[in-house]
């Protein structure tokens, strides 16, 4: 059974689920209460499950993250939101000093059943410390996970297996996204570490994250037009990441690009490029394209933004140069 | 300790050259796994494992391996590990081409060679295809995988250098060393014309032929074998009929094996695919393997009579030339028959030209035998 919803209301659905069942679960965040999330997304939900279980937060990130780690080590399933993904920084010491390692430090004894949401802000002209992608911080730190949904079915599916997990997950949502609607299959899961191949092709790979994602379908479309069938992967989460399904695409197409809002120097597409070349060297007939965010700091100006942001086009120009 | 090594794959095959090692040294295989690929003097082959075990590689790749010389020892599994070094064996030779330091020389460095990509390279591997006759279309000149794939399917020929080496050294000694006689004789070639009206559609005159010399040589069994060192002949238990087929590298001589249990349907899909796989580069070692006899058909050009160079170390070749209308006596009357000259050469320390004689005698029985009985 599907219900059409927007990721947002997809995500929210996800987190009622959560607070319907009988394990303590508790939300924390700056603006999530009664004000419904400062885009909006737990709308609803204090009125529904009162102002202790979802609770509004101080504007200290550090002290967020720490109560809800906290809350998660002593039994309470915690999810908090970081309002915009460039305030995590805040909070880093708490996510990977604490929350990715208490695990391994205790030899197992704590479990951190933790979701840190927050979103990405991108392209809305809000400045250079509040649109950044940072998702490759947290690949970097073992013991994390990493889940960026690019619509409202992987959104909700993703976000139901990240609320059962007992890990810590960094959950990265796309505010451009979220008004997106789609088919929901509720009450299904989609578990970590399973790549979805949006479209299939012949000729060159795209692996894309997030907004991107749609920018790739629509390269996609114009190439086709063109006589270049692309195939174009959306790896969902990032830790675990599904090679398997980059490699066997590779492997078929012989040529392959990543895109992403994220900025080029030491984003995923640099790890994705140097695993491709170490695992499937013999199969590649092009350089690794990555197509990505300037490495600058990002403007707020309409005519900057479109300067320094990937989109459509710049995948055309990368899987063009593939198979030139 | 058991060993891998190089099996003797056609009859002319002295050595073959490591083209690539499937699994690397020092991983676990199991029996029947495929290990390695040698290039022999006219195919690419691979080669299983004998049995399970700790691969230790003692040929390196671009090294070249006499037959029965080691690519491989296999440690048991779970064996203490030796030092990774270079074992010596008893089947390895104690000179020449397996040498320790053939085994340590660099492999070939690629940087000489034309720029092309991982892909590329794999590919021209693969399909044996020399990178440097390639002309790169990717950026920069660089060769990319389309280079390699659009390469006509007929040009590529596994270990084509090595082919035409092979071919030159095996004729210049069945032609120096075997003292040959040729028996040659026209027959009436009526039977072949008549059966070729009868079969279906997809049989060629060749395959009846084919059928034809394959009962004669029952016949006389003293002309299906091989001609061993020392002198003595080895009867073919079958006939495993060679059938010479011109590629644009040189005759290659797929086997018809077994020919003598075929029916005409069977020899001429197995005909075909033979000649299709030797014309087109694919055709795989243990094709090119084991043949007692061969027969070489220059039918199809205006050629009567030639005469053909024995393929040591079998002991006769079946040369046929076209079949064509003749005036000839019949019945006391002037006459005209379809014919065909057929010229049996052989190794006359083999067998000898009397042979010959019954061999013509008995294709042109049986040629007259096949309208009519065709299976």
């Amino acid at each position: 059974m599907t219900t059409n919803l927007t990721m947002s209301e997809a995500i929210n659905q996800a987190l009622r689920e959560a607070l319907d069942r009988p394990e303590p679960t508790m939300l924390i965040g700056q603006d999530i209460g009664p004000y419904g999330g400062a885009f909006g997304v737990t709308r609803g939900l204090a009125e529904a499950y009162g102002e202790e279980v979802v609770r509004d937060a101080p504007l200290c990130e550090s002290g967020t993250v720490g109560y809800a780690i906290g809350l998660a080590i002593t039994g309470v399933r915690a999810v908090c939101e970081i309002e915009f993904f460039d305030f995590v920084g805040v909070a880093m010491d708490q996510i990977f000093n604490q929350a990715a390692k208490l695990h391994y430090f205790t030899g197992g004894k704590l479990t951190v059943p933790l979701v840190i949401r927050t979103p990405i802000v991108a392209r809305m002209g809000m400045g250079p410390q509040h649109s950044q992608s940072l998702e490759s911080w947290f690949m970097h730190v073992p013991g994390i996970k990493i889940a960026i949904p690019s619509n409202a079915a992987d959104a909700y599916g993703l976000l139901r297996s990240a609320l059962l997990d007992r890990n810590p997950v960094l959950f990265v949502e796309n505010v451009r996204l979220y008004g997106r609607r789609g088919e929901v299959a509720v009450g299904e899961q989609i578990p970590f570490g399973k790549a979805r191949i949006a479209r299939e092709g012949t000729d060159a790979t795209v692996v894309a994250l997030s907004g991107m994602v749609d920018e790739a379908l629509a390269a996609a479309e114009t190439l086709a037009g063109r006589g270049i069938s692309v195939e174009v992967i959306d790896p969902r989460t990032l830790a675990p990441l599904d090679m398997d399904t980059i490699l066997t695409s590779l492997r078929k197409t012989m040529r392959l690009a990543v895109a992403h809002d994220a900025h080029r120097t030491l984003g995923f597409g640099a790890e994705i490029a140097a695993r491709c070349m170490e695992e499937a060297f013999d199969y590649l007939d092009a350089p690794v394209e990555r197509v990505a965010c300037l490495d600058v700091p990002i403007p707020c100006t309409p005519s900057g933004i479109d300067a320094v942001y990937p989109d459509a086009d710049d995948v055309v120009a990368a899987v063009e140069r593939l198979v030139a | 300790m058991t060993a891998v090594t190089v099996p003797q794959l056609s009859i002319s095959m002295e050595e073959a050259k490591v083209s690539r090692w499937l699994i690397a040294d020092g991983a676990t295989v199991a029996r029947g796994q495929l290990v390695v690929e040698v290039e022999t003097d006219k195919a690419t082959v691979e080669i299983e494992s004998p049995t399970d075990g700790v691969l230790r590689i003692v040929a390196a790749e671009g090294a070249i391996v006499p037959v029965e010389g080691v690519l491989a020892e296999l440690e048991p599994v779970g064996a203490i590990a030796a030092e990774p070094q270079l074992v010596s064996s008893d089947a390895a030779p104690a000179q020449g081409a397996l040498s320790n330091g053939a085994v340590a020389a660099d492999p070939p460095s690629r940087r000489d060679g034309p720029i092309a990509s991982p892909a590329a390279r794999r590919l021209a591997q693969e399909r044996g295809v020399e990178l440097s006759v390639l002309r790169g279309t990717g950026p920069g000149g660089r060769i990319v995988a389309r280079d390699v794939q659009e390469v006509p399917v007929a040009s590529i020929a596994p270990g084509s250098e090595r082919m035409r080496q092979a071919v030159v050294a095996n004729i210049a000694a069945s032609w120096q060393q075997i003292p040959h006689v040729h028996i040659g004789g026209e027959l009436d070639a009526g039977g072949l014309v008549a059966a070729r009206a009868e079969a279906g559609a997809g049989v060629t005159v060749t395959d009846l032929l084919i059928l034809a010399v394959v009962r004669a040589l029952g016949e006389v069994p003293e002309l299906n074998g091989l001609l061993r060192a020392g002198g003595t002949v080895e009867r073919g238990q079958s006939v495993h009929l060679s059938l010479a087929v011109a590629t644009p590298d040189g005759v290659v001589a797929p086997v018809l094996r077994d020919a003598e249990t075929l029916t005409l349907a069977q020899v001429a899909e197995e005909r075909r695919r033979l000649v299709e796989a030797a014309r087109s580069g694919t055709i795989d070692g243990r094709d090119l393997t084991g043949g007692t006899c061969t027969l070489t058909n220059l039918g199809a050009h205006p050629v009567d009579f030639f005469a053909p160079v024995v393929s040591g170390p079998q002991v006769a070749m079946i040369a046929t030339g076209r079949v064509a209308d003749r005036v000839v006596p019949v019945d006391g009357l002037i006459g005209v028959r379809p014919r065909m000259w057929v010229n049996v050469a052989i190794d006359h320390r083999a067998a000898d030209g009397e042979a010959g004689g019954r061999l013509l005698a008995a294709l042109e029985r049986q040629i007259a035998r096949l309208p009519g009985g065709l299976t």
